[in-house]
């Protein structure tokens, strides 16, 4: 089950939801950050896959109970999904990155709304539907693969 | 302390093969110094490690081996002394160095006296497989030669001696190095090999031995047995040096302790340790051997198995030390590994452990208090123990249940007392302190930030507030620098809470106006009640009010409280209160005045009166003026904005200067006693390069009001003379022309209410093309009179009288131009008005063409072209001449001055005059010449003469012409030897005879005799008489020949051909090119009607 689901431009949140209120997440969103540009970074560097036009960019990086995975969009929109470790295990790659392609769109759809404003908070009925479906559809397809 | 946390020092050591050296004098003898240092020397990757002992060593006993384990139950998986006996007291073998030649007068007592140690030693050894050896000290100058190294006799006496001592052959050495050793390391380093393989062989038989047993084990009662014998292979592979294999006892080890062995609370601590000293092991091993994957994956695997294996709930504590402990050796040993990357390094592996002891800690703090008064000793409890991990209070216990609960009971009291005693905020820091560096070494700067969170509340825990302070004060500047909000929201009460515990007045200030911030969602009282205590605080000299459970710190905060200004950067306050400054213009002229906006904008959650608002300037002469202290001025409800206008004079001495402002200051508190300066320097700034632009526009929204994001930002005027109220213009016609004087109008308009006197006009010419340095090839002058004279240069200037009120004067300005280039001409008015220096300057940017381009060619009597010109012949000369200029030119007249080589065959005079042309227009006149004779018979680059053109644009009659000469050279003339004249009439009538008459000129110093023939070609012009005669002409002579024609059709008809030809000299021929002289045609015109 995602227990947080974040979006972000460069390194303004415009987007949280988290399962609990609980500060750690932030930490651990805002410490991906460095990691989600350093590799972004690399993947644009000269000779790197440029035509790529997203980037899933998988574990950022090992934390004991959570496990944090990244997303870029092509304008370099930051998706950022956290599973609880207990959780996550059953789940693969390609899962979580058809997550994030789902929450990719759900944000494409909600800021072509003529009246959103850029970089600012997100506040959609359409994208929290998705955003709920996605910490209970994973839950779900969980315990379906337990 | 708790057991779980030790990391034996024999365990992290790496192990070498013991080798000890007996009946070595390092002391008095210096050659056994020298083998003794060279043996202990310092080296990476030393093999063995070598002991000195006396040779009476008593090395530990060894135990009757078993034969069989059927009936034996093993009390414990590792003994804690087993690995330092054989690091350190076991040897592999021993060396007994002695000093024995084998020419030794007393040979044989020497070699009685060896044997007696060898069998001391032997015995001490008691049964322990090391081997012996024994290494003899001799002089080099009795060690054989090349020669006769194997000479029988020694040989024979070396094997007389190992049979002697009973050592085999390989055991016995012989070191010549006395009396003074030559290339001592040389030696050594032979010996050493010799010593390494008796070592490695020493291990290798004690790992068969352990194998041996494993046949014998079951995997019930044995299952200790097994991690102990694989680990004991392990641990004697790495004495051996065998690295790999090492690794794989260790992992059979650890895969048999986490498959195979029952694990339950009594033994959990036990077999943890003993898990926890495996993966040392073998992380370690895999770093070494540059295999870190393999080392991370084995400890991740380690840790997700233990994770959950808690053991006894009473002793939970227990095991988050165990587990900090785990990830802060895996850090260790990961920090020795180069190869860490952004993702993956040590950093991860501390903060972890930090957190794992954070966690230890809170367990502690609910559950562990101090036993003061027991009727059992704790020590008692806290004894060291046989194995490692077993507690000392039921050593050897091997059943799942427990026998004595009542002890139990004292022993948790006892650990939790021990527990209770650790300062886990020390481990803690250091842990957290070990991860930022990693943190900082991968550039990750915002989990560094997140530590440091942790860090700062952990000494705030520990009452260490000023770190605390230090930390709290780093974290907040960048999460604000990156606005996130909900992150400050969580740290600023506790950080607010930590200055106020520590009186940090500064910090206290900070602290709470980051607080009031509106991005900062704190409920409603929070924000209010920081408000009221900083404005206590402030107008009031109260110290802050706090919340019941913080101890109440007033007494320091009194004292705090003196005559102090705190300097606040405004610039980070962003949102709470804002602060915008504009200058209405751009520029300002010196005798108006300035007018400077203050915008500013409140987010304090109450009301807010401030004491002072001032703006400094970047030039000192400004700053006071401009300063409110009204207090009506200076209060503001929540989210009021306000605009405050001042008007001030600049300084006459401040033209042509900026004034710029510095910074904008306001204070809050009164100033003689505790008060804070806000500063906003930074965000005075021009805005930032990118804003979003918002699709929606944002309108006033209601008259008067105005939307602060449309508030201008501008901080900077210059100070500008005074402009002069006069209107000047010029009117000219562009391109100017090459050479001419190109007449520029200047209009002049005084729009001052008052006449003006003395008016300076000055015109200069400015460069445009910066790379030509030469400014002399432009004339000015305002009369055209002026034109010609040496006075005139790049600038000109004149003083105009009076200028009446609402007049406008004119001006003629003329420049002449040399050169194509195009440039710039400057106009400025200046005059003195009310005593200040006005001016009014316009440039006027000129572009040079060449007015109009020359062609000419040189024709035949024929008007055929001639390539060159024949000497003593008539010629045309046709000149071209084409306007090249997009406005029209008048050609005035043109002249032609033939040179002293050129006769003219007519009057020469032009036939051009006042002839206008317009662009690309051509003219063309002729002139017909005649070169004189030359002296040789080709002349090169003849001049011909001179043209001149005199010429004006047509717009300005009155300007007078320019002439523009061209000199006509380039000619060729040459020498011809025959020219033939012909006269002909111009017409004739239809039907009457004419005579045509053939003058053939010899132009050579021989006589010629040529054939000439009129050939009939058709009967419309009839020749009478004869038509072939041969004719001689003298040298520089001439004669005629005649012939009578009759033209029998009208117009333009075709006359017999005229051919010449040489009959003497024969050898020269007659050009050809001769026949393109003469004429072809006439023109028949028919009878004339007479009267008849």
């Amino acid at each position: 089950m995602a227990c947080c689901v974040a979006v972000l431009i460069k390194e303004n949140l415009i987007y949280l939801r988290r399962s609990t209120e609980e500060l750690k997440f932030l930490f651990l969103i805002h410490a991906s950050i460095d990691i989600l540009d350093d590799k972004v970074n690399q993947l644009t560097k000269p000779g790197g896959d440029r035509d790529a036009k997203d980037f899933y960019l998988g574990l950022l990086y090992p934390v004991e109970e959570y496990k944090i995975y990244g997303y870029v969009s092509p304008t370099r929109v930051k998706f950022i999904l956290i599973f609880e470790h207990s959780t996550s295990i059953s789940l693969k790659d390609a899962d979580i990155k058809l997550l994030f392609q789902r929450l990719h769109q759900a944000y494409i759809d909600c800021i072509s709304n003529p009246f959103y404003e850029p970089v600012t908070q997100l506040k959609s009925k359409r994208f929290e539907q998705v955003v709920s479906s996605l910490m209970v559809q994973t839950d779900s397809m969980a315990s379906s693969c337990r | 302390m708790a057991w779980a946390c030790i990391m034996p020092e024999e365990l992290k050591v790496v192990p070498r093969g013991l080798v000890c050296l007996a009946n070595l004098d390092t002391r008095h003898q210096s050659v056994h110094r020298s083998i003794w240092e060279l043996l202990e020397k310092e080296r990476p990757n030393a093999p063995l490690c070598y002991r000195l002992v006396d040779i009476d060593e008593q090395y530990p006993h060894s135990k009757a081996k078993r034969a069989t384990y059927e009936w034996y139950v093993p009390k414990g998986i590792l003994k804690t002394n087993w690995m330092h006996k054989h690091l350190h007291l076991i040897p592999s073998l021993v060396v007994i160095f002695f000093e024995l030649d084998w020419n030794d007068p007393l040979f044989k007592e020497k070699q009685n006296e060896l044997k007696e140690k060898i069998d001391m030693v032997r015995t001490n050894l008691d049964g322990r497989g090391a081997t012996i050896s024994v290494v003899l000290l001799q002089n080099k100058n009795s060690f054989p030669t090349v020669d006769d190294v194997y000479s029988s006799e020694r040989d024979q006496m070396a094997n007389t001696l190992c049979t002697y001592f009973d050592i085999p052959k390989r055991s016995l050495c012989v070191l010549p190095v006395l009396p003074q050793p030559d290339n001592l390391s040389a030696w050594i380093d032979r010996l050493e090999q010799t010593f390494i393989e008796s070592s490695q062989n020493y291990y290798m038989n004690e790992i068969r031995r352990v194998k041996k047993h494993k046949e014998t084990l079951n995997n019930i009662t044995h299952q200790l047995l097994h991690i102990r014998h694989q680990f004991k292979v392990g641990f004697f592979s790495e004495l051996k040096q065998d690295i790999p294999s090492a690794l794989k006892a260790y992992k059979n080890a650890y895969s048999y302790l986490t498959e195979n062995a029952r694990i339950h609370d009594t033994n959990i601590l036990e077999m943890k340790m003993v898990a926890g000293f495996l993966t040392y092991k073998i992380c370690r091993i895999s770093f070494e051997l540059s295999q870190p994957v393999e080392a991370i994956n084995h400890f991740r695997r380690h840790a997700d198995i233990f994770k959950s294996k808690v053991g006894p709930v009473d002793l939970a504590f227990e095991h988050k030390a165990w587990l900090s402990k785990q990830f802060q050796i895996f850090g260790d040993l990961f920090a020795l590994c180069p190869q860490a990357i952004q993702t993956q390094h040590p950093g991860f592996y501390y903060q972890e452990s930090a957190y794992q002891s954070m966690a230890r800690k809170q367990i502690a703090q609910t559950t562990c208090r101090r036993v003061e008064q027991t009727d059992f000793d704790p020590s008692e409890f806290l004894k060291p123990t046989e194995f490692y991990g077993q507690r000392p209070w039921r050593q050897h216990h091997q059943s799942m249940e427990i026998s004595d609960a009542q002890k139990e009971r004292e022993a948790v009291a006892a650990l939790r007392d021990a527990e209770s005693r650790v300062n886990h905020s020390e481990l803690i820091i250091s842990l957290l302190v070990l991860a930022i560096n990693d943190f900082k070494k991968h550039s990750s700067n915002r989990m560094k930030l997140y530590l440091m969170y942790d860090l700062a509340e952990e000494y705030a825990s520990s009452k260490d507030y000023d770190k605390a302070l230090n930390y709290y004060n780093h974290i907040v500047q960048a999460y604000r620098a990156e606005q996130w909000w909900p992150i400050l929201k969580s740290i600023l009460p506790s950080a607010l809470k930590c200055a106020y515990l520590s009186a940090n007045l500064e910090n206290w200030i900070r602290f709470s106006l980051e607080i009031l911030n509106p991005n900062v969602n704190l409920p409603v009282q929070i924000k209010t009640q920081t408000q009221i205590n900083l404005e206590n605080l402030l107008q009031k000299s109260l110290p802050p009010q706090v919340e019941s459970t913080i101890p109440s710190n007033d007494d320091k905060w009194k004292a705090l409280l003196v005559k102090q200004m705190i300097s606040i950067d405004a610039d980070t306050l962003k949102g709470l209160f804002e602060c915008k400054v504009y200058f209405t213009h751009d520029a300002v002229s010196v005798d108006c005045e300035i007018t400077l906006q203050v915008a500013l904008k409140n987010g304090f959650p109450l009301p807010i009166e401030f004491n002072q608002l001032s703006v400094s300037f970047s030039l000192k002469e400004y700053d006071g003026l401009v300063c409110v202290t009204d207090p009506k001025q200076l209060t503001f409800a929540p989210n009021e904005q306000r605009i405050l206008t001042f008007n001030f004079n600049p300084k006459n001495d401040h033209i042509q200067r900026s004034l710029e402002v510095a910074y904008v200051s306001l204070i809050y508190g009164n100033a003689n006693q505790t008060c804070i300066d806000l500063q906003w320097r930074n965000s005075l700034h021009a805005t930032p390069t990118f804003q979003p632009t918002t699709l929606t526009p944002k309108w006033r929204t209601k008259a008067g009001h105005v939307l602060w994001e449309n508030l201008p930002m501008r901080r900077k005027i210059n100070i500008l003379m005074r402009a002069a109220e006069v209107q000047l213009s010029v009117e000219h016609q562009l391109p100017v022309l090459l050479y001419e004087s190109y007449p520029i109008k200047i209009r002049i308009k005084n729009y001052e209410n008052v006449d003006i006197h003395n008016a300076t006009l000055t015109c200069t010419c400015s460069n445009t093309d910066d790379t030509s340095q030469t400014l002399d090839d432009t004339f000015l002058f305002y009369s055209t009179a002026d034109s010609n004279s040496e006075t005139t240069t790049s600038i000109c200037s004149t003083t105009l009288e009076t200028i009446n009120k609402d007049v406008e004067i004119e001006q003629d300005l003329y420049v002449r131009c040399n050169s194509n280039r195009s440039r710039e001409i400057i106009i400025r008015l200046s005059y003195e008005r009310l005593n200040l220096h006005c001016m009014k300057e316009i440039t006027v940017p000129l572009s040079v063409v060449n007015p109009f381009s020359i062609q000419f060619q040189t024709m035949g009597m024929m008007m055929e072209p001639l390539a060159s010109l024949r000497a003593q012949e008539p010629f045309i000369l046709m000149i071209d001449t084409k306007c090249t200029s997009t406005i029209p030119i008048t050609i005035v007249s043109s002249n032609l001055k033939p040179s002293q080589f050129i006769v003219n065959e007519c009057a020469i005079e032009s036939q051009i005059n006042n002839t206008q042309l317009k662009l690309d227009e051509v003219v063309t006149e002729g002139f017909c010449l005649r070169t004189q004779p030359i002296a040789t018979s080709v002349v090169q680059n003849l001049l011909v003469g001179e043209y001149s053109l005199y010429w004006k644009r047509s717009s300005h009659p009155q300007i007078p012409e320019l002439c523009t000469t061209f000199s006509l050279s380039d000619f060729n003339v040459e020498q011809q030897q025959i020219f033939i004249e012909v006269s002909i009439p111009n017409h004739v009538p239809l039907q009457e005879p004419f005579q045509i008459n053939y003058r053939i000129h010899n132009r050579s110093n021989i006589v010629h005799e040529y054939k000439v023939n009129l050939e009939q070609i058709n009967l419309v012009v009839a020749v009478s008489g004869s038509t072939l005669t041969s004719l001689l002409v003298p040298p520089h002579s001439s004669s005629d020949v005649n012939y009578t024609l009759v033209a029998t059709l009208c117009g333009f008809v075709q006359l017999p051909k005229f051919k010449i030809s040489m009959i003497r000299p024969q050898t020269q021929e007659i050009d050809e090119s001769i026949e393109r002289t003469l004429p072809t045609h006439i023109f028949v015109v028919p009878s004339l009607k007479t009267d008849q």
